[in-house]
């Protein structure tokens, strides 16, 4: 994969497409000495660490191709730990490619992808939570997952990974020494105090362990799938959620036939809103297929949304649906709340309430795609649901890798736990912590592993 | 006396016996020279040998045709099995030796063994041609031909003892230092660093008051370290005696620290941190109020007490003044007064797996100069520079060990990897892949490499190899016959004390049950022959296999970075992505596999990462 790494690398940092400004990031051994190859002004000029000059860009006939600003990192000074400089050029497409072919021509070479951030994690600059971090936060469409991303990157999940890693090193340490310091009569700590720092171990790591749900559901949105009897109006709410026509209205029931859906950014935060196919029994092949998609997709969905038509008397597939479904998260939108009077409000929240058990009214609302404000009357009750978001301001865990591995920690650290109150050989209690302590060290790349590493760089886009 | 052998081992310490016996019983002209032909195999400090991950190595060499653990077989005066209430990977055999009786052993062994000559003399240099040794000289000039070279000597190199403030060249009470060979080794560019150890004092017996200290007992049954020796005493067992400090010793020890050569920077080498000296104890860990002592005879036929656990440099009026404080040592007349010791040894990252030196050809260390401590150390090291300075002359390919093989691969491994600041001592913590690397599968584990090696008899090896194939008909056997929950069987399994089976049950998974021991087996018609050295390895085997597999998938997930090999002559500079800490660092160690690499502190994943991407792309890897 990384086969040319001694060369200095150069790629466009700031994302595709037309913007003002674009800067192009060059790292490696001889970034200044190519930079001043098209920046001439800079051959003469004292060169400082984090200070920028402003000069002409020019091809190697000395035509002008932009004014720019170059900006110098010393070597051990900059993101990559090698020399960078990065040239904030006019966001032209046009532009940004004669330079980059100007810089391969004077010696640099287009990066692979996440190459700048491999580098970043070959010189020590970030630890493997980190060089993910950067990642997430590149995609990141949404401020919840881009400060998320952002903490990450501050370190704050390391910090936390790394307590862990130290207080595990300071039990694997003491039950090693109870082993093999028998005969000079160590004090050994004592068992009981062991399992609770065991056990309060375990718990900052479920918590962190948990946070994932929340990191997930910041970073790649919140799935929510609509889910009713045909012609409920479900289409028209997705259409009310997304603020556009995406789906097609009609009164025609069985209108939607394969799953529609769209994603919005609602305070900051992604969702993902599927409109499925109207459950209905029926003859019609397509249709078949798109109920059964619509089941699927809401077994798959964060929060489900069942519609109801408060017009329509006949309630019983859809609730027999609620309660087959084992999604724990279900709202209620009872929807044309237009079409019935109020006091018939109660009588419909009590049906529903009743058939389906529920401790409270909390998760039923009445919707109507006709007025504006039950979008955010929607949204809310999602997010009531959701609760987890609240983690927003702590270290959140949001890569499947750091979560399977934190996981696999928590089951070792357990199954240490179960030797230790068996009063089984310290040995094999070791033996537990010792993998866990490989499992948590390997979240921050502290122990090699050639998958990990392949699995992360793989996943980066060029240039970052 | 040819002046011209195969092999020249200068030193005839615990490394020295096994290092001269492994090429001579190979058949090579082999000769050891020693400046005490009277203290061949000599306890300078403690009289025992084994103990956890030690007694593990003693066994390994033996199968392989060692000869430390016969020797302590035949000197027990005591015998213990440590740990012995935890699992069977963490329990180490150890004897207390009637340390007369086991240098007597060795040396009638030495001197009984065909190709082997022994000469009583000083080496003073190596004869160096170029960068090939090719022999040593003598203090009297003489010159001594070979075609290697094993240096085992101890403490003795620039040796110098330590009484309080007062100092004497020598690596050993009653031993000349030897001078000249590391200063010689320094000259050609090796890295030399200063060590330093100590001993306790050795006290009279009959000036004790043995009423105030309590008697300890040794075990009654006997696991012999050697595959040779019969499972009974040789010779009479005798008790070890348990006494303490007490905050009157701990006093007397802070009020004369500034006497102390440790404390007030007379020693710059480094001690054992495992194996504190009393000063050392009070100073560290200042709040306890104790610590313990064993008063253990030397031997049989002398009145010699060690003292365990008070190794000590402080001045001898001092320790004549603490030691009084201790119950049963009011009236205690010292034989000999402790002492510590300051020593050269060889920075052992510039050794080959092979213990042969890199820079010198034909030059291998083993034992103290490396940078070890302790006998058991001591004497795998010699045995693996033996083998291994034989398998060169013979054109043999090199004996390493494996770490998930042995102890002693281990040993060797961690040395020439990490190196060592202070006296390298084994402990099972060392070993990853403790739970496979147990004293009961020794024989599973290296019979084979024994046979390939060829010191062992064929006949013995032969004798092994049918405990091994007992060993696997008892397991197939466990694991082909059932019980099953009739109301006879269950009575019996109830009586026992074990809940009642109610679906039939392999004999393998009833044993794995914690209350079942084997002995009860025969209870449900399973006839055996109770031969421990059976019995006992396959009732681990069982009760343990859960925790033995889950070992044995770490190894494997681990195996093929030690299966990656680095080519011998990679130059580390090339490689992008290295720090410069890192580049050092390799290029010193030169690390045969990337397993290797990875165990270099200091080395960071991201190295590997670097050097296996380097090598992927020059096609030098498979992985």
């Amino acid at each position: 994969m990384w086969t040319r790494n001694e060369q200095t690398i150069c790629a466009v940092s700031t994302p595709n497409g037309v913007g003002g400004i674009a800067v192009i990031r060059i790292s490696g051994k001889d970034s200044l000495t190519i930079t001043k190859k098209i920046a001439k002004s800079l051959v003469k000029k004292e060169i400082e660490s984090h200070k920028a000059y402003f000069c002409n860009i020019t091809d190697l006939e000395n035509n002008k191709v932009d004014e720019s600003v170059v900006t110098y990192f010393a070597q051990g000074k900059s993101f990559t730990g090698e020399e960078v400089v990065e040239i904030s050029c006019h966001g032209s497409r046009f532009i940004t490619q004669q330079i980059l072919d100007l810089l391969v021509k004077c010696g640099a070479r287009i990066a692979d992808k996440g190459e700048f951030t491999y580098r970043a994690f070959m010189s020590g600059n970030l630890d493997l939570v980190q060089a993910e971090s950067v990642l997430s936060l590149i995609e990141s469409q949404n401020q919840a997952s881009a400060k998320v991303a952002l903490r990450q990157l501050e370190g704050h999940v390391s910090k936390e990974f790394e307590i862990l890693i130290s207080d595990l090193t300071w039990c694997l340490a003491h039950i090693e020494a109870s082993i093999d310091f028998i005969e000079q009569g160590v004090e050994v700590v004592d068992t009981k105090v062991l399992i609770n720092k065991l056990k309060s171990i375990n718990q900052s790591l479920s918590k962190l362990i948990k946070t994932y749900q929340s990191g997930r559901l910041i970073k790649d949105g919140i799935r929510v799938a609509l889910i009713g009897e045909p012609n409920v109006g479900k289409s028209s709410l997705l259409n009310l959620l997304l603020q556009n026509d995406k789906a097609i209205v009609t009164p025609i029931a069985g209108t939607t036939r394969d799953v529609i859906d769209g994603e919005i950014i609602y305070e900051g935060v992604k969702y993902s809103i599927s409109d499925t196919a109207g459950l209905r029994e029926t003859k019609d092949h397509v249709e078949i297929i798109g109920i059964d998609k619509s089941k699927k997709e809401a077994e798959m969905a964060d929060v489900l949304c069942f519609v109801f038509d408060c017009s329509e008397k006949d309630w019983e597939r859809s609730l027999q649906l609620a309660t087959q479904l084992k999604n724990t998260k279900k709202i209620f939108l009872l929807n044309k709340t237009d079409s019935i009077s109020s006091d018939q409000h109660t009588a419909l929240v009590n049906k529903i309430k009743d058939s389906l058990k529920l401790p409270n009214v909390e998760s039923i609302l009445f919707t109507s795609a006709l007025k504006p404000d039950s979008r955010d009357q929607i949204f809310g009750l999602i997010k009531n649901n959701i609760g987890s978001l609240e983690y927003l301001d702590e270290a959140i865990i949001s890569s499947s890798r750091q979560f399977e591995q934190a996981q696999e920690a928590l089951e070792n650290i357990e199954r240490s736990l179960i030797e230790l109150e068996n009063n089984m050989g310290a040995e094999f209690v070791a033996m537990y912590l010792k993998e866990a302590l490989v499992s948590l060290q390997k979240i921050l790349g502290q122990v090699y592993d050639d998958q990990i590493m392949d699995r992360i760089f793989k996943e980066f886009c060029l240039g970052k | 006396m040819s002046k011209v052998f195969d092999v020249i081992v200068v030193g005839a310490g615990h490394a020295g016996v096994e290092a001269c016996l492994a090429p001579a019983r190979l058949g090579l002209k082999t000769l050891l020279v020693t400046t005490n032909l009277e203290r061949i195999a000599y306890m300078s400090c403690n009289p025992s040998i084994g103990g956890l991950a030690k007694g593990h190595m003693v066994r390994e060499i033996d199968i392989l045709g060692g000869q430390m653990g016969i020797a302590a077989d035949q000197s027990c005066i005591q015998f213990k099995r440590l740990n012995s209430s935890r699992g069977p990977a963490v329990r180490g055999s150890r004897v207390q030796s009637d340390k007369h009786v086991y240098s007597q052993l060795q040396k009638n062994v030495l001197s009984t063994q065909p190709n082997l000559d022994l000469l009583e003399g000083e080496v003073k240099r190596l004869i160096l041609n170029a960068n090939q040794c090719e022999g040593v000289v003598l203090q009297d000039g003489s010159e001594i031909r070979a075609k290697a070279v094993i240096i085992t000597t101890g403490t003795f190199m620039n040796g110098v003892m330590h009484f309080g403030l007062k100092q004497i060249a020598g690596g050993r009470i009653g031993d000349q230092a030897s001078i000249g060979l590391s200063d010689q080794l320094a000259e050609f560019g090796f890295e030399v660093k200063r060590l330093k150890t100590g001993t306790p004092a050795r006290l009279h017996k009959d000036s004790i008051d043995w009423s105030k200290t309590t008697p300890e007992h040794g075990d009654e049954v006997f696991y012999p370290f050697s595959h040779t020796s019969e499972k009974k005493f040789y010779l009479p067992q005798v008790l070890c005696y348990l006494s303490h400090t007490n905050e009157k010793t701990h006093d007397i020890i802070r009020a004369n620290l500034d006497k102390s050569p440790m404390f007030c920077g007379v020693i710059e080498g480094v001690g054992p941190r495992y194996c504190p000296s009393i000063e050392d104890k009070i100073t560290r860990f200042h709040d306890r109020v104790s610590h313990q002592t064993f008063l253990e005879p030397e031997g049989l036929n002398t009145d010699l007490i060690y003292l365990q656990g008070i190794s000590t440099s402080l001045p001898e009026e001092v320790q004549d003044q603490f030691l009084k404080t201790i119950p049963g040592l009011e009236n205690v007349k010292v034989v000999r007064y402790g002492y510590a010791v300051e020593y050269d040894y060889v920075e052992p990252t510039q050794i080959f797996h092979r213990l042969e030196t890199r820079p010198i050809n034909n030059l291998f260390l083993a034992g103290q100069i490396n940078g070890t401590s302790g006998y058991e150390e001591a004497a795998a090291q010699g045995f693996i520079a033996g083998v291994n300075a034989a398998h060169k002359i013979l054109g043999r390919e090199e004996f390493i060990l494996d770490r998930d093989k042995a102890y002693a691969g281990v040993l060797v491994d961690d040395l020439v990897t990490k190196g060592t600041r202070e006296p390298y001592r084994m402990f099972t913590s060392r070993a990853e892949h403790r739970l496979v690397l147990r004293e009961d599968n020794t024989i599973d584990r290296l019979s084979d490499v024994s046979r390939k090696l060829g010191i062992v008899s064929e006949k013995n090896l032969d004798l092994l190899q049918k405990i091994i194939t007992k060993r696997q008909e008892m397991l197939t056997r466990l694991n082909e016959t059932s019980i099953y929950p009739k109301a006879e069987t269950n009575a019996v399994v109830e009586s026992i004390g074990s809940k009642a089976l109610i679906k039939p049950l392999k004999l393998s998974e009833f044993l794995r049950r914690p209350e079942v021991e084997f002995k009860s087996l025969n209870k449900f018609g399973f006839e055996y022959d109770n031969n421990s050295d059976v019995v006992d390895a396959v009732e681990i085997e069982i009760k343990y296999s859960g925790y033995i597999k889950k070992q044995n998938e770490i190894i494997d997930q681990t195996k093929k970075f030690e299966l990656a090999k680095i080519p011998t002559n990679l130059d580390f500079t090339l490689i992008k992505g290295l720090s410069n800490e890192e580049v050092d660092k390799l290029t010193r160690v030169k690390p045969r596999t990337l397993g290797q690499a990875q165990r270099i502190s200091g080395v960071n994943p991201s190295a590997l990462q670097a050097i296996m991407v380097y090598l992927k792309s020059r096609k030098e890897l498979n992985f």
